[in-house]
């Protein structure tokens, strides 16, 4: 919370102080807890539908609430590819890796984003 | 170049414009702003317009060109006695232990002394020192060796005897909450000239945060863009820095690039200034990711610099601070903050008394401190580099009493009147005095300066005309020293 400004609750705070360091962006990308999160969401939209497309703009409605924009939608989607081929050629060959890497990054994308970070 | 800059600011100003927000909250002023608004929203939705042209840490021309190109300013929160260290006073030493006269207690307020005190004659050994002939007590044997540097502000007053009301005020310029820190203002007007650092940082020691908390170098009503951002000085320098297991540098970077282009689709869908904010934070956490730890790393420095300074690699310190500050300014951060809490000497136990906690805290400062100055100077640095030592406000001449009996050990109480404050390179004057105070260190006598002054001066020396750099907030312009503050010309080269 400290990261975040959050007050000590020592005393009321009548307004909180409005707050966007990179350090909270290193948080929400990188803290086990959020990862964690991400690979649930990930585990959620696989479940949810066959094809990836529909996965990644379920995963969109479940998070943030409403359907996903086309325009969105391709950047999520050119995102899992491009982690899918960068995987498929650094990883051994051979190798399983537990669940899908690269819907769990589009997952944790999907939970950084501004929409889904502050919500008005 | 100028142009260009010129061109950034005019597009930040228009993108602030149209947020429903922003624009509604113009309009409330009038027909004539709604109006106003609304043309210079069409203006703006001219196709194709980069956002990345807004670039809110871009590097922006000051005023004029200033002498210092960034900002060190050490806090010493809790505030040292200006009467053991700066302001020899003899004459208080004939009263010591003698009631304070009524004329010194009717109609003022202190934090804690309570009915009649005593005077406290000064508890330190003073000399004069160099060739300026400067008084600085034993406590700083380094910063007296080089008191040929250093201009004492020796007559600074405030309005405001508790620690966080006037931490705010020295920083913020209000000794209420929710206003932008000096440090905010600095990147405001200047931007950053390092893309992978922030342009902000604060380091903090002496095991407590400062009383005010992150408001002393918080954002206020300027975008959060320009908050000081907090490093620590033990263990990783940011938390979760490192990417998580399985995660490849190029697979990070295509996330960002994700999440920031889905961003800029939703910042064109709702002009939310606060979004491009979110674009820049996440374009700066990826490029600190490398950037930090090499700069946050003291263990590759020689020998004789850590020696300098008296540094305890991988500890929490003000000396691995001072290192810090110094490398980061060399990496071009303009603005680095440092609160070292432990200097409130009240006299209520021994950590907490000039007899023997302040003689403590001096020396986890007073090597550092110098070794920071000469390493800047040698380095050619300290020209371009202001430097500010010193508290809150200062204390009295009196020992403190609380609750009408005489403490343990020997302390002062919180002061409003007079303290000192250290300015050194950026330039100011060398080897010089400013302000006397009355013979027992009360108040000031001549050439009195309030926060204020150390503000409007500071920014000047940065280029900058405090009365001119203002923020539209609440629908008046906003500044740093509100409607106060005038620049201390005789201190200046």
């Amino acid at each position: 919370m400290l990261l975040f400004d959050g007050i000590a609750r020592e005393v009321c705070s009548a307004r909180r102080t409005r707050t966007n360091t990179p350090l909270q962006a290193l948080v929400t990308l990188n803290d086990s807890v959020y990862v964690d999160a991400a690979k649930h969401l990930a585990l959620r939209m696989k479940k949810s539908a066959p094809s990836v497309r529909e996965q990644i703009s379920n995963g969109y409605l479940m998070a943030i609430g409403r359907p996903v924009n086309p325009a969105k939608l391709e950047v999520l989607n050119t995102l899992y590819n491009k982690t899918s081929l960068t995987f498929v050629k650094t990883s051994n060959p051979g190798e399983k890796p537990e669940g899908d890497v690269a819907l769990e990054l589009v997952a944790s994308a999907i939970l950084n984003l501004d929409e889904f970070l502050t919500k008005d | 170049m100028d142009f260009e800059k010129l061109l950034q600011q005019a597009r930040q100003e228009s993108a602030s414009l149209v947020t429903r927000r922003h624009f509604l909250r113009n309009c409330s002023l009038g027909l004539g702003s709604m109006y106003l608004g609304g043309m210079l929203a069409g203006c703006q939705s001219a196709p194709g317009l980069p956002v990345e042209a807004l670039d809110p840490l871009a590097p922006k021309a000051p005023h004029f060109p200033g002498k210092a190109k960034s900002v060190i300013y050490l806090h010493m929160a809790g505030s040292p006695s200006q009467l053991e260290l700066f302001d020899y006073k003899p004459a208080l030493q004939k009263l010591d232990g003698q009631l304070c006269p009524p004329s010194l207690l009717e109609g003022k307020r202190f934090a804690f002394i309570s009915g009649v005190p005593q005077m406290l004659g000064p508890q330190a050994v003073f000399n004069q020192r160099g060739q300026s002939g400067n008084w600085i007590s034993d406590h700083l044997p380094h910063m007296a060796d080089i008191a040929d540097e250093l201009t004492l502000v020796k007559a600074v007053h405030t309005n405001q005897f508790n620690h966080a009301p006037a931490q705010l005020l020295l920083h913020t310029g209000s000794a209420r909450l929710g206003r932008p820190s000096m440090g905010a203002w600095v990147t405001y007007g200047l931007g950053t000239e390092n893309n992978n650092l922030p342009g902000f940082v604060v380091l903090t020691s002496g095991g407590k945060a400062p009383d005010a908390g992150k408001s002393v170098f918080g954002s206020g009503f300027l975008p959060t863009v320009y908050q000081g951002v907090q490093c620590r000085s033990e263990g990783d320098p940011v938390l979760f820095i490192n990417d998580p297991d399985g995660i490849s540098r190029d697979m990070r970077k295509a996330s960002i690039d994700a999440i920031n282009d889905v961003n800029r689709l939703s910042y064109q869908e709702f002009k939310d200034p606060e979004t491009l904010t979110r674009i820049a934070q996440y374009e700066l956490a990826y490029r600190m990711q490398t950037a930090v730890p090499a700069v946050m790393d003291i263990s590759k420095e020689p020998t004789y610099i850590h020696e300098m300074y008296g540094t305890k690699p991988g500890q929490t310190c003000f000396a691995n601070n001072a290192l810090l500050a110094r490398k980061m300014v060399e990496n071009g951060v303009r603005f680095v903050q440092l609160f070292d809490w432990g200097w409130d000497m009240h006299g209520t136990d021994a950590d907490g008394s000039l007899d023997i906690g302040l003689i403590n805290k001096c020396r986890s400062v007073d090597k550092a401190t110098t070794a920071l100055i000469l390493d800047l100077k040698q380095r050619g640095l300290l020209d371009e580099t202001l430097i500010v030592w010193g508290g809150e406000f200062g204390r009295t001449p009196m020992q403190e009493n609380r609750e009408g009996k005489t403490n343990l050990f020997k302390g002062r109480d919180h002061h409003v009147e007079a303290f000192t404050l250290v300015m050194v390179g950026g330039g100011i004057k060398k080897g010089f005095s400013f302000g006397e105070t009355d013979e027992i260190g009360y108040a000031g006598i001549k050439d009195r300066v309030s926060t204020f002054d150390i503000q409007a001066t500071i920014l000047h020396q940065l280029g900058f005309d405090h009365e001119k750099m203002t923020y539209e907030f609440q629908g008046r312009p906003f500044r740093l020293t509100d409607v106060e503050g005038k620049v201390i010309k005789p201190i200046l080269i």
